[in-house]
C-alpha cells in the first residue's frame, strides 16, 4: 500500500457501508411504526449522516460531503420537530440512501454518478425542507447548486457560538475555533461566564462557556465558511451566525444551522459579559485541553462517545485465515484420535499419565473446536436483513401491502452457509411476495387484514438450523399445481396423488406456476434450483400450505459444512460413517423379524410402520470376510426427507466428530457418499449420503 | 515411507541439451513382462505400497482412496487399467503419486506399479513419437516408445490414461 491515506481511505468506506446499512435499518423500523416516531431512531439516522459527512469531508469527497450535508439539515429539523415525519420524507430518505451508497462506489470503485437521480433526491430533500422550513430556503437551494460563493456578505457578523458542556470529552476545543475565526478578520469575542458555577462543584472537564462574537471579517464571508469552521461540532455545539448588516436581498441573510430548538431559549437567558471580566481560573480549566486539541477532527470523525458505547467490539478476519485455522483444526482432531488408541488404560497400564493427559487434551481440542467454528458464526440477520427493504420495493411496484416479520434473527449460523443460502432465500421471499400474498383489493374481499405479512424465522434444531418463510397470502393452488404438473407431462393425467404430493410438484424441474413471467419470479429457474441448492447444502426444503392461510417453506441445514458428527460403523471389514443426526436408533434384530421376500430381506416393523431395509455389504459390495454369518444384525435406523429405512450393518464402533473432505477433489462424485474423512489411525473413511441411499431404496 | 526420486536420476549430458529439443525424461517401471515409463515431471512421489479404502461402484481399476497427508487420493491399479491381470502387491510395489490435467481439471491420482525401475532420457535418437505397431493397450494411452539398452520402453501419456471415467457404472 503505497499512499498511507489509503488505509484510512478503506476504513472510512467500511464505516459508510455501516453507516448506510444502519441508516436503511432505521428508517425500516420507522416505517412500521410511523403512528410515533422515536426520537431515538432520528437521533441516529442523523448521527449515522453526520459521520458520513465528516468523513467524506476530509478525504475531500465533495459531491458526498454536499449530498449529506442536505440529508443532516433536514434531519435535524425533523430531530427538532419543525418538520414532521411523513411517508412521503421516509420515502424520499430512501432514495437518498441509493444516491449515498452510489456516491461511495463512486470514490471506492470509481462508479459512474448517477448524476440525474442525485439531482431528482436532492431537489425532493430541499422540496421537503422548504414545507415548514421557512427561513432557509434560497440558502439551501444555492448551496445545492454547489454556487459556494453566490451569497456574499461583505459586513460583520455577530456569531454565537455554545460549546455544550460535554464538548471537551470529545476531544474539541472550542479556543481552536476561535482561533480559527479570528483568521478570517477583526474578531471580537465576549465570553458569556454566568454558567459557571462555585469551584465546589466545578467539574473540570466540562465547559461552561458560551461566546458572542462580532466578526469583521477581511474577504467575503458567507454561511459556508462557518459551516467548514465549524463542521467537525456542528452538533456538540449551539451555533448561530447572522450578518449584522443586511444586504439587498435580504432573503439570504439568515441561515440557521443545527439549532435544536431549546437553544433559542438560552440565547435570550445569556447575560453578556465582556471578555475582559472573565475569572482567571477559567483559562486554566481550558489549558489542559489544548494538548488534546490536535486529535479532534479524527475524534469527532470516528463517533462521538455516544456512537462508541454502541459499537461492540470486533475485529474484521480474513476469511481465510479462519479457513486455515480450521483446515488445521481438522487436522489436529484427527492426531488426537490417533492418539487416543493408546490412551486405553486396559490395554496399556503403563501409560497411566499418558490416558489421563489424553483425556485432557481430547477436552481441549473440542473445546478449541468449538470455539473456532464459532468465529465462522454469524448471526442469520446478515441474510435476513437484506429483505424488509427488498419486499418493500418489490411491493411497491405490484401495487401489495407487505409487512415482513422476522423471528430469530440472532441465530447463528456457518458463514459459508448464509452465503448459499440467501439466493434460495431471496428466490422463496420473492415468490410469497409475488404469487402468495394477494393484492389488497382481493385481501379486502376475503376478509384478511388487507396488508400481507411475511414471516421469515431461524431457530436452532439439534444440531440444524431451521429457517422458515411463511405468508399468509393464498396459499398453493392445487388444481393449478396439478393441471400444469399434467401439461408438462410430469405427472400422469391418472394419477392419485394427494394434495401434499402435489405441492411437493412445485420443486421439479422445469416448473413454474405464475400465469405470466414478471421480472420478479417465474422465470422458469424455478424452485427446483432452490431444491438443488439446498440439497448441495446437505439440507432439506419443504412446503406446507393452507388454502386461505397461507404457505411455509421449511428450510433444514446442518449448522456447519465442515465437521460432521459420525456413526462408525463396520460392514464386512469396510468402515463407513453415518451422521449422527439422520440416526434414529439403531437396534439389534433377530434374523426372523426381517421380512424377506425370497432370500433377500426387504423390510422390518418398526414402532408400527414396515419399513425398508438396505443391506449396506450388498448395496456398496463390500467383499466378504472371514468370519460370517452372525445370528444377530443390528439395524441402524435412518430418516431423511420423513422417510425412514433401515440399514443393515454388522458392527457399531466409535462415535466422533469427523473433518468432512470431498471426494471430487481428487476422484469424483459418488452416488450415495457425501465425502470422506481420516479416521485416526490415518485411513481413510466414506460418509454415506442418508438422503441418496433412502432415494436408491424408493427408486428400486 | 516417501521414496526420493532424486536417487534414481541419472546425471543429465549437459551438451546433447543445444541439439535437442525433444528431450525428456521419463521414469520407467516394470508392469508384467514389459517396461513402461512416465513423464517424470507429472510424478509428485513415490510410495510404497499401503492399504487402500475400496470405493463403492467404482470402476475395477480403482484401487481405492488412501490419506495422503490429509489429502483424499484415488489409487488406480495399472494393470487392470491397461487390461493385464492382477496381480496381489509385494515388496517391490510401489504407488506413483501423479499430478495430472484431466478434463474436469487438477488431480492429484496415485497409480500401482509393480516396481520402479530407473529415470531414462529420451530425444529423437532413442524414441519413437509416433509408433506404428500393436502394443495391445489403446493408442490413445501412449505417447511413444523409447530404446532403452535394446529393450522397448512405452511411454505412457498419463493425462490421457487417467482421464476416463473414474467413477461409479450406475447399476
Amino acid at each position: 500500500m503505497s499512499d498511507p491515506l489509503e488505509r484510512f481511505r478503506a476504513v472510512f468506506f467500511e464505516e459508510s457501508a455501516e453507516a448506510i446499512d444502519a441508516i436503511e435499518r432505521n428508517l425500516l423500523s420507522l416505517n412500521e411504526t410511523e403512528a410515533d416516531v422515536d426520537p431515538e431512531m432520528i437521533d441516529d439516522i442523523f448521527r449515522s449522516a453526520h459521520s458520513l459527512k465528516g468523513g467524506s469531508a476530509t478525504f475531500g469527497m465533495d459531491s458526498l460531503t454536499r449530498f449529506t450535508h442536505v440529508m443532516e439539515t433536514l434531519l435535524d429539523k425533523v430531530r427538532a420537530n419543525e418538520i414532521a415525519m411523513s411517508q412521503e420524507l421516509v420515502d424520499c430518505l430512501f432514495s437518498s440512501l441509493d444516491v449515498l451508497r452510489n456516491l461511495v462506489s463512486h470514490y471506492q470503485y470509481a462508479d459512474e454518478i448517477n448524476a440525474s437521480e442525485m439531482q431528482v433526491v436532492q431537489q425532493e430533500l430541499v422540496r421537503l425542507l422548504n414545507i415548514e422550513g421557512d427561513i432557509d430556503d434560497i440558502t439551501l437551494q444555492a448551496d445545492i447548486a454547489d454556487a459556494s460563493s453566490e451569497l456574499t456578505e461583505t459586513g460583520e457578523w455577530s456569531i454565537y457560538f455554545g460549546p455544550h458542556a460535554d464538548i471537551l470529552s470529545s476531544g474539541n476545543d472550542p479556543i481552536r475555533y476561535l482561533e480559527e475565526l479570528a483568521e478570517l478578520g477583526e474578531l471580537n469575542p465576549k465570553c458569556n461566564t454566568q454558567n459557571i458555577p462555585d469551584l465546589l462543584e466545578l467539574d473540570p472537564v466540562s465547559s461552561y462557556f458560551t461566546w458572542d462574537l462580532t466578526l469583521t471579517p477581511n474577504e467575503t464571508v458567507t454561511t459556508e465558511t462557518f459551516d467548514d469552521i465549524f463542521l467537525w461540532i456542528d452538533v456538540d455545539a449551539d451555533l448561530k451566525y447572522d450578518p449584522i448588516k443586511a444586504t439587498q436581498d435580504s432573503e439570504n441573510s439568515s441561515t440557521e444551522i443545527a439549532i435544536p430548538s431549546a437553544t433559542e431559549n438560552r440565547v435570550q437567558a445569556t447575560v453578556e459579559t465582556t471578555s475582559g471580566d472573565t475569572p482567571t481560573e477559567v483559562s486554566t480549566t481550558l489549558e489542559p485541553q489544548k494538548s488534546v486539541s490536535n486529535v479532534a477532527p479524527r475524534n469527532s470523525e470516528n463517533g462521538k462517545p455516544a456512537d462508541k458505547k454502541r459499537t461492540s467490539q470486533s475485529i474484521r478476519v480474513d476469511l481465510e485465515k479462519i479457513d486455515s485455522l480450521i483446515n488445521l483444526l481438522g487436522e489436529l482432531v484427527i492426531t488426537q484420535s490417533m492418539l487416543s488408541i493408546y490412551g486405553d488404560a486396559e490395554k496399556y497400564p503403563q501409560f497411566d499419565r499418558l490416558s489421563e493427559g489424553l483425556s485432557q487434551l481430547e477436552r481441549h481440542t473440542r473445546e478449541l473446536q468449538e470455539g473456532v467454528m464459532r468465529i465462522r458464526m454469524l448471526p442469520i440477520d446478515f441474510c435476513f436483513s437484506r429483505f424488509p427493504r427488498m419486499v418493500r420495493d418489490v411491493a411497491k411496484k405490484l401495487n401489495k401491502s407487505i409487512a415482513v416479520k422476522i423471528i430469530g434473527e440472532t441465530t447463528e449460523v456457518d458463514k459459508t452457509v448464509i452465503e448459499e443460502l440467501t439466493d434460495p432465500l431471496v428466490h422463496l421471499v420473492r415468490n410469497s411476495v409475488d404469487h402468495g400474498i394477494e393484492p389488497p383489493e382481493i385481501r379486502q374481499e376475503k376478509g384478511k387484514p388487507e396488508s400481507g405479512t411475511i414471516t421469515l424465522r431461524a431457530f436452532h434444531q439439534v444440531g440444524n438450523i431451521i429457517i422458515e418463510i411463511s405468508d399468509d397470502g393464498a396459499g398453493l393452488n392445487t388444481e393449478r399445481i396439478r393441471e400444469k404438473a399434467i401439461a408438462n407431462g410430469i405427472i400422469p393425467p391418472d394419477n392419485q396423488l394427494n394434495d401434499q404430493a402435489i405441492h411437493e410438484l412445485i420443486f421439479a424441474p422445469g416448473f413454474s406456476t405464475a400465469q405470466e413471467v414478471t421480472d420478479l419470479s417465474g422465470r422458469g429457474v424455478g424452485m427446483d434450483v432452490v431444491k438443488r441448492n439446498i440439497r448441495a447444502l446437505g439440507g432439506t426444503v419443504d412446503v406446507r400450505s393452507v388454502p386461505e392461510q397461507g404457505s411455509t417453506f421449511t428450510i433444514r441445514l446442518p449448522l456447519t459444512l465442515a465437521i460432521l458428527d459420525g456413526q462408525l460403523v463396520k460392514v464386512n471389514q469396510e468402515t463407513y460413517i453415518i451422521p449422527m443426526l439422520s440416526i434414529i436408533e439403531s437396534i439389534q434384530t433377530k434374523p426372523e423379524d426381517i421380512n424377506k421376500v425370497g432370500d433377500k430381506g426387504v423390510s422390518f416393523k418398526w414402532r408400527g410402520n414396515f419399513i425398508p431395509i438396505i443391506h449396506l455389504a450388498e448395496t456398496f459390495g463390500c467383499p466378504i470376510g472371514e468370519q460370517q454369518e452372525v445370528e444377530q444384525d443390528l439395524i441402524v435406523v435412518v430418516e431423511s426427507d420423513g422417510k425412514q429405512c433401515g440399514i443393515v450393518v454388522n458392527e457399531l464402533t466409535n462415535h466422533q466428530q469427523v473433518v468432512v473432505k470431498s471426494l471430487e477433489a481428487n476422484y469424483a462424485k459418488v452416488e450415495e457418499l457425501s465425502g470422506a474423512t481420516i479416521l485416526g489411525d490415518g485411513s481413510v473413511a466414506l460418509i454415506i449420503d442418508v438422503g441418496a441411499l433412502i432415494q436408491r431404496v424408493r427408486m428400486h | 515411507m516417501n521414496m526420493s526420486t532424486e536417487q534414481d536420476i541419472a546425471p543429465k549430458d549437459a551438451f546433447n541439451d543445444l541439439q535437442d529439443t525433444q528431450k525428456a525424461e521419463w521414469l520407467s517401471f516394470k508392469l508384467g513382462d514389459l517396461d513402461y515409463a512416465v513423464d517424470i515431471l507429472k510424478v509428485r512421489e513415490i510410495r510404497t505400497w499401503e492399504q487402500c479404502t475400496r470405493i463403492p461402484y467404482a470402476q475395477d481399476y480403482v484401487t481405492g482412496l488412501i490419506n495422503l497427508r490429509g489429502a483424499i487420493v484415488p489409487i488406480v491399479n495399472l494393470r487392470t487399467r491397461l487390461g493385464m491381470t492382477a496381480k496381489a502387491h509385494d515388496a517391490e510395489t510401489v504407488i506413483l503419486i501423479m499430478d495430472v490435467e484431466l478434463s474436469e481439471g487438477h488431480k492429484t491420482i496415485g497409480i500401482v506399479v509393480d516396481a520402479i525401475s530407473e529415470v531414462i532420457e529420451t530425444d529423437s535418437n532413442n524414441s519413437q513419437f509416433h509408433p506404428e505397431f500393436d502394443l495391445s493397450i489403446d493408442k490413445r494411452f501412449v505417447a511413444g516408445i523409447a530404446d532403452d539398452n535394446s529393450n522397448m520402453l512405452i511411454l505412457l501419456n498419463i493425462d490421457t490414461l487417467l482421464d476416463l471415467e473414474l467413477s461409479q457404472t450406475n447399476n
